[in-house]
Order: structure tokens, then sequence, then C-alpha cells
């Protein structure tokens, strides 16, 4: 399989291509645990390295300049450094102060907004469609002539209506008390 | 212009950076005079971000299962440890004809029954069909003078020409019902005959 041919069926969510890629980990592994990570965190690096390349590729922007084997291998490397550096008690201080003073400056006070696990029960409130339609969108980048093909939507527009409808019963759940 | 209709659209590509000028420079003077906008604003930024982060560990979580039906496949094909077989045989021949087990070890690569086993595509799921062998006896001729990269497939394959046990592994295709010989190098695909033939990808 080329490496062409491997990111046309990452981009689809093809099982073959997840399989293929996870033959890359004894390399991504070893590199991961030569920067100190433990065996157990390797694997979790390793599948997050994946899920990073997967976000890269539904990108239109996106353009693989190396072998998928070297980019993956560098997706690791970073991947592993990040885990480390959180680690570490002097970065964990400083993330600290930078989310205190990230806090003080946001454009919106924080405790008005509906916090992360209210978010996630209205969006399972929402039901199936919706959330299909809205993770379509929001995550794998789906265009709207993609969701109505996929989706089995009359035309565009009624795509982009549901979507905005899912939307809109999602910011309304939000704004009343959640039970 | 902003309106109700086209507002969640305005804020998705404000978010993403994608607004013209004249947009963005109408949304950011609105956030500044409008706080139940500039509220709304906020609350889309962190219900995307739940989505995706939900979205992604749904997608880790498939992965998973992806792996996990693939280390049960992979668990049915047996590796064959030839040097092991070929010391029992050596060792075994060696205790009647000592000039035959040597002949043995020196010429690893005649003809011996082996067992590859059997297994299904990647992407497929499920058991081989029924009357499908899952294991099949395979010999392989390395000096045969008159083939040197050909197959017969009948009760048993046969393989003429130099090839290494611990790189073969055979693929049933249950669409077109037929075998695939893997290599590191290239698929082949297998046909049920009677006579010698050669192997083709």
């Amino acid at each position: 399989m080329t490496d062409q041919e491997l990111l046309s069926l990452l981009r689809q969510r093809d099982p073959g291509a997840f399989k293929e890629l996870r033959k890359l980990y004894p390399m991504c592994r070893k590199r991961i645990l030569e920067l100190g990570v433990s065996e157990e965190d390797s694997k979790d690096i390793f599948q997050d390295s994946i899920i990073i390349l997967y976000e890269k590729t539904q990108r239109a922007d996106f353009t693989l300049t190396s072998k998928i084997s070297t980019f993956l291998y560098g997706i690791c490397q970073n991947k592993a450094l990040e885990v480390q550096r959180k680690k570490r008690k002097d970065d964990a201080f400083k993330e600290h102060m930078a989310k205190e003073v990230a806090l003080n400056e946001t454009e919106e006070n924080e405790s008005t907004l509906p916090d992360e696990e209210q978010i996630r029960q209205a969006l399972h409130k929402l039901g199936p469609p919706c959330r299909e339609i809205l993770g379509a969108f929001y995550y794998h980048l789906a265009s709207i002539k993609e969701i109505s093909e996929k989706l089995g939507y009359k035309n565009e527009n009624t795509a982009r209506q549901a979507k905005y409808k899912c939307m809109q019963r999602l910011k309304e759940t939000l704004s009343k008390p959640i039970s | 212009m902003i309106n109700d209709e086209n507002k969640t659209e305005i804020i998705d590509l404000y978010l993403e950076g994608s607004l013209s000028e004249e947009l963005q420079r109408e949304v950011e003077e609105r956030m500044q005079t409008d706080p139940l906008f500039r509220q709304e604003v906020a609350v889309q930024k962190k219900v995307i971000k739940v989505i995706q982060e939900e979205e992604r560990s749904k997608l880790k979580e498939e992965m998973k299962v992806i792996f996990e039906e693939d280390d049960n496949q992979q668990a049915k094909v047996i590796p064959i440890q030839r040097s092991r077989f070929s010391y029992a045989v050596a060792a075994a021949v060696s205790l009647l004809l000592i000039a035959a087990a040597l002949f043995f070890v020196l010429r690893p690569t005649d003809a011996e029954v082996q067992y590859l086993a059997v297994s299904l595509p990647t992407g497929t799921r499920g058991e081989l069909p029924d009357g499908v062998p899952k294991k099949f006896p395979v010999q392989i001729d390395a000096d045969n003078q008159q083939y040197n990269f050909h197959y017969q497939l009948g009760d048993t394959l046969k393989l003429y020409g130099s090839f290494s046990w611990e790189n073969l592994s055979l693929v049933f295709e249950p669409n077109r019902r037929n075998y695939m010989m893997l290599t590191p190098q290239d698929t082949f695909l297998l046909l049920p005959s009677e006579t010698i033939q050669p192997l083709q990808p």
C-alpha cells in the first residue's frame, strides 16, 4: 500500500488504515521510551498520535511532505515530549499560573458559561441524529454536501437547516438549568 | 450583516478565522457592545470544543476495537518454527541414517510437509467459511530443476523455489473464494489445479 493510498483510507476511517499504521508502533515505541515515557503510556501516546494524524488528514490544506512513517514518528515524539513536560513540577506550576492569567483575561467570565460536563449532558440529550451531524461537521470536518450525502438528507439546504437546528437546540438546552 | 438565521454559521467562521475582514470587524464590534452575543460566541466555542473531545474519544475507542479484532485474527495465523521442525526431523533421522540427517541439515529446503494457517484479509470480519481448510499442508521444493517460481494447489500446496517459511502466509478471499499467498514483496493468487502453474501477482 502506498502512502497516498493509506492516507486516503485513513481519511475515510477505514479499519485497514488503522491496522496498517499500527505496524509503525515498534518504531515509535522505541523513540517514546527513549524520551523516558513508561511502556504503558507509550501505547496511549501512539494511539493519540494516530488520532492526531487522522485529524490532520481531514483538513483541506493538509499535504504530506514526507513518508507517513516519518510524519507519524514526529507526532509520537512531540506527544511524548509534551507528556514529559506536563509531568515536570516546574512546568506544571507555570501552566497553572498561565491558566490563572488566562482566566483573568478572558473576554467572557467563565463562571457565566456552562461547564464541560453540562455541555456533555446536553449533547447526549440531543440524540443520535444531531450528535452525528454536529460530530461530522465540527470534528470530522465534513462539508454540508458530504453530510447531506452521507446522512441521507434531501439536499444541502436541508442538511444545513438540520445542523443549525441541532446547534440551536443545544444552546437552548444549555441556557436552561441542567437536571 | 449578522442576523438570527446566519448567526451560528458566522460564529463558526469567526472561530475558524475564515471571515472576510468586513464581517470579522462586524463580529468584533458586536461582541464589544452586545453582552448576549459575546456570551453566545463563548458558548459556541466551548460547545465545539466538547463536541471535538467527545468525537475524539469515540474514534479512539473505535480504533481500540479494530486493534483487538486484528489481534484476534492474528492469533489464527500459527507461526511455524521451521528450525525446530528441521532439528526434530534431523534428530530423528540421525538416529537411523547419519548421512541422511546431514543431507537434511545441509539442504533444508527439500520437500517437507509443513502447515500454514489460513486467515481472512484485513478488514474482513468473522470466521473462515464452512468447508474452507483452516490449516493447509504446504511443501516447498527448492531444488527442482524444472520449476523455480511455480505452484500446484491440490490437497496440498506445493511451492517450487527458494521460499522462506517465516515470510509466507495464506489468506482466503471470501468474495472470490480464492486463496492468496502473501510474501513481503507481493501477493499471489493461487488457483486449484492438478497442473503446476507459475506464481502470478
